[in-house]
Formats: C-alpha cells, sequence, structure tokens
C-alpha cells in the first residue's frame, strides 16, 4: 500500500495544484492506483492573521463534499492536523510542519511545487519525485529549476493538471521510469571557503 | 615661479586625490584581480584552522532565499567563530530561523542579531525601489556603527537588502575601516542567469560560487562546487 504526499512548500499557497489534488475523481484514480493514504501539506500563508491556505484547502474540501463522497471519518485531529480515514484510504492534511521530513520519510512518491528547497528536500531523503511548477509567482524561477532537475534524471517534471500527475504517479509507483540518486550533500566547501576568507 | 609651473603644480595637486581614490580601488576591488581557485570540483577535506576573533556575519534574504542559506550552513560549523545575523525589516521569519539555529548550536562564542531596513521587493516600482534602497543604505550604515565587531566575512545569498549591505562594508573597506571579505553564493534557482543581485554584487565579492555548470562557464570569476544546499 502506498502513500503520496503533496507538498506546496511553506510561503505562498500553491492553489491550482490542491485544486487538481482535492476532488473525488483524482483521489479515487489514487486508490485505483494502490495509494492508501494521501498526505497534503496546503501552506502556511498568513495575512492579518488568517491562514489564507488553510482557507483555501477546507473550502475545496467542502466544495467537493470530499469527506462524505469517499465515505472518510474525520479522526481526531491535533496540532493543525487532520486526518479523514476509511476501512482502504486515509487523507492527512497540515498546513505546514517544521518536520516535514517525516512525512516525506513515510512517502512512496512526492508531488512537490519546484521551489529549490522542497525538491533538495525530498531528493535527499532519496524519494521519488515530481516536480509541479507554480506559475502564479511572480519573478519566479521554478519552471528552469524543474526543467533541469528532471533533464538530469533526478525528478520527473509534470504539468499541473489531473491526468498527467495521475500517470506519472503510475510510473514511478510501479517503477517504470527509473530515476537517478541526487548526490548527497559536500561537507566543509562553505566552511572551507568561509574560513580561508576570514584568514585573509 | 612662472605662471605656467604654477598652473601645472595645481592641476596635479588637483588630480593627486582623484588617483589615489582610483589607485585604493585597484588594489582592493576583487574583480581586479583574479581568483585563485578556479578549479572546479575542488575538494576540501580539510576545513583550515580559523584566528580567534573571527566573525562571520550572515545575511538571510527571506523566503527561499533563507530556505537555500539554512540549508548550506547545515553543512557548517560556526561554533568557533562569533555570528552576525542579519535580517530584512519585513521578515520575522528569517529572524526565527537564526535564532532556531543558534539554539540549537552549542558555542562560547557570542551572537549578534541586526535588522535592516528592507531594499527592493519584487516588482516595486522603480521609484520606490530607489527610495527603499537609500533608506536601506542609511540603515545598514547605522546598523554597522552598532555592532561590537565588524564581520571579517560577509556571507550572502541575495536579494535585495544584501545589496546595499555588501557595497556598505565595501566602502567601508575602502576607507580603511574593516577588512570584510564577502563570499557570496548564486541561488539554486537561477540556472542560466544570474540574479540582479548577483549580477550588482559579482564585483566586489571575493568568492563568487554558483550552483549550476551553466553559470560557472559563463563568468570568468565564478567557482563551482555541484548543488551546496
Amino acid at each position: 500500500m502506498a502513500t503520496v504526499l503533496v507538498t506546496t512548500g511553506a510561503t505562498v499557497t500553491f492553489t491550482r495544484l490542491l485544486e487538481t489534488v482535492l476532488t473525488p475523481e483524482f483521489i479515487r484514480q489514487l486508490i485505483a492506483n494502490g495509494v492508501s493514504t494521501l498526505i497534503i501539506q496546503y501552506g502556511n500563508e498568513i495575512k492579518n492573521g488568517v491562514n489564507l491556505s488553510s482557507k483555501v484547502f477546507h473550502s475545496l474540501l467542502t466544495k467537493h463534499q470530499i469527506v462524505s463522497s469517499l465515505g472518510l471519518k474525520a479522526a481526531d485531529s491535533n496540532d493543525q492536523i487532520e486526518t479523514y480515514s476509511s476501512s482502504q484510504f486515509t487523507l492527512v492534511a497540515l498546513p505546514f510542519s517544521p518536520t516535514i521530513s517525516k512525512y516525506i520519510d513515510q512517502a512512496d512518491v512526492v508531488v512537490s511545487h519546484a521551489g529549490t528547497g522542497s525538491i533538495v528536500d525530498v531528493l535527499r531523503a532519496d524519494k521519488k519525485l515530481i516536480a509541479v511548477v507554480n506559475d502564479e509567482l511572480m519573478d519566479n524561477h521554478q519552471a528552469e529549476v524543474a526543467h533541469e532537475f528532471a533533464q538530469l534524471n533526478y525528478c520527473l517534471h509534470s504539468e499541473n493538471q489531473a491526468a498527467t500527475l495521475i500517470l506519472h504517479i503510475k510510473l514511478l509507483l510501479h517503477g517504470l521510469v527509473t530515476l537517478i540518486p541526487f548526490p548527497p550533500q559536500q561537507k566543509h566547501i562553505v566552511q572551507s571557503i568561509l574560513f580561508q576568507e576570514a584568514n585573509k | 615661479m612662472n605662471y605656467e609651473t604654477k598652473l601645472c603644480i595645481k592641476v596635479a595637486a588637483f588630480l593627486l586625490p582623484f588617483v589615489v581614490a582610483i589607485v585604493r580601488l585597484i588594489a582592493i576591488l576583487p574583480a581586479l584581480h583574479s581568483p585563485e581557485i578556479t578549479a572546479q570540483g575542488q575538494s576540501f577535506h580539510e576545513v583550515p584552522l580559523i584566528a580567534k576573533n573571527t566573525n562571520v556575519m550572515i545575511f538571510l534574504g527571506s523566503g527561499g532565499h533563507t530556505g537555500e542559506m539554512m540549508r548550506i550552513l547545515s553543512q557548517v560549523d560556526l561554533s568557533e567563530v562569533s555570528r552576525t545575523w542579519v535580517t530584512s525589516s519585513n521578515d520575522s521569519a528569517s529572524m526565527v530561523k537564526a535564532r532556531d539555529f543558534e539554539e540549537h548550536l552549542s558555542s562560547s562564542q557570542p551572537a549578534n542579531f541586526l535588522t535592516l531596513h528592507r531594499a527592493r521587493a519584487v516588482q516595486e516600482p522603480l521609484l520606490l525601489s530607489i527610495q527603499n534602497t537609500v533608506r536601506s543604505f542609511i540603515s545598514t550604515y547605522k546598523g554597522m556603527r552598532e555592532l561590537p565587531q565588524l564581520p571579517s566575512v560577509l556571507l550572502l545569498n541575495g536579494p535585495g537588502t544584501s545589496v546595499p549591505l555588501a557595497y556598505m562594508l565595501f566602502a567601508m573597506k575602502y576607507f580603511g575601516l574593516c577588512t570584510t571579505r564577502v563570499v557570496y553564493i548564486e541561488s539554486l534557482a537561477r540556472v542560466n542567469l544570474l540574479s540582479l543581485s548577483g549580477k550588482l554584487l559579482l564585483p566586489i565579492t571575493d568568492r563568487f560560487i554558483v550552483q549550476w555548470e551553466q553559470l560557472y562557464y559563463q563568468y570568468k570569476r565564478a567557482e563551482y562546487y555541484g548543488v551546496l544546499i
């Protein structure tokens, strides 16, 4: 039974990705492909004391009646982490977690916005990644970054579209594409440079 | 002394400060000195010993820039140097991260925190951008004067406010007030083109590090060691 994590980063709400993923149809497709747990990290964009990301997430949940149409039941939520589950499927949702690595570790496939931090976190955890570009951002280089990482075969780069996303998830879950392991973080480089310069 | 000799002396006296100013600039401008290290993929197995009283200033740029910097610093042991953390006025999240880093660091050396007026914001109109940059310069100068120690090294990775900060320290170095070396790491988000901060900072940084090979080939002074975050 597989786990998929969808992560939108900590700062800006990735509304369009949430719209793609939060439909009963998308979730049914995931279940059909052997996914038993979907974890959604929807963001923590706060304006005037209101969590906009949470608002977007919950309005989509209500709009598509996801909980009732999939026969899910709300379990006890704690620390802003909500869980909805049935006998065959569990939906976990959270705004942002400083220990996001815990959720990355649980996942078989991660669908992430193409922010450099998120991409590197997922690849360093040795997880299969699908990068989706957030084109709502201004002055943004996610497209270049996602393209480059995909070109190097470290991850897949998907359009923000339900059918394409499902296809990519399927390919990765069933091992139909092979990705190259991302090199580990190199130690001492920056420290050496800093200390070389400080000693001058 | 005849008129002509006097004139010559006057002209020479007038030009002398300019010549001195330019000679001084040539002497300290990193862009005019070829970097000692250009080797790609050079390994750093041994970290050099660090002198006592070394201060490292770290600028946290906001959002993704701060995210990259904190990931870079996860591989850097700063316990033997004193740290000065610098953030912009509209960015409390970065200050939280700096304080969090300090809480997890056991060090006998002190840490300072400094907040500067922010420079240019994304998509800001030019005039407002200039006004904010000027305010940023002023607040940077005031901030530097309040510090117990000027930094030995400034580590930054953009954006906006990092430019006035680096130029202020460069100006102070020009007048012999400090000896700060500047290390810039371009964001991993920049694949084919340098950011505006990167372009502006290239001439005055002592070490200019990029994270994509494409950029390494484009700029003579760029160094490349793979992804550092």
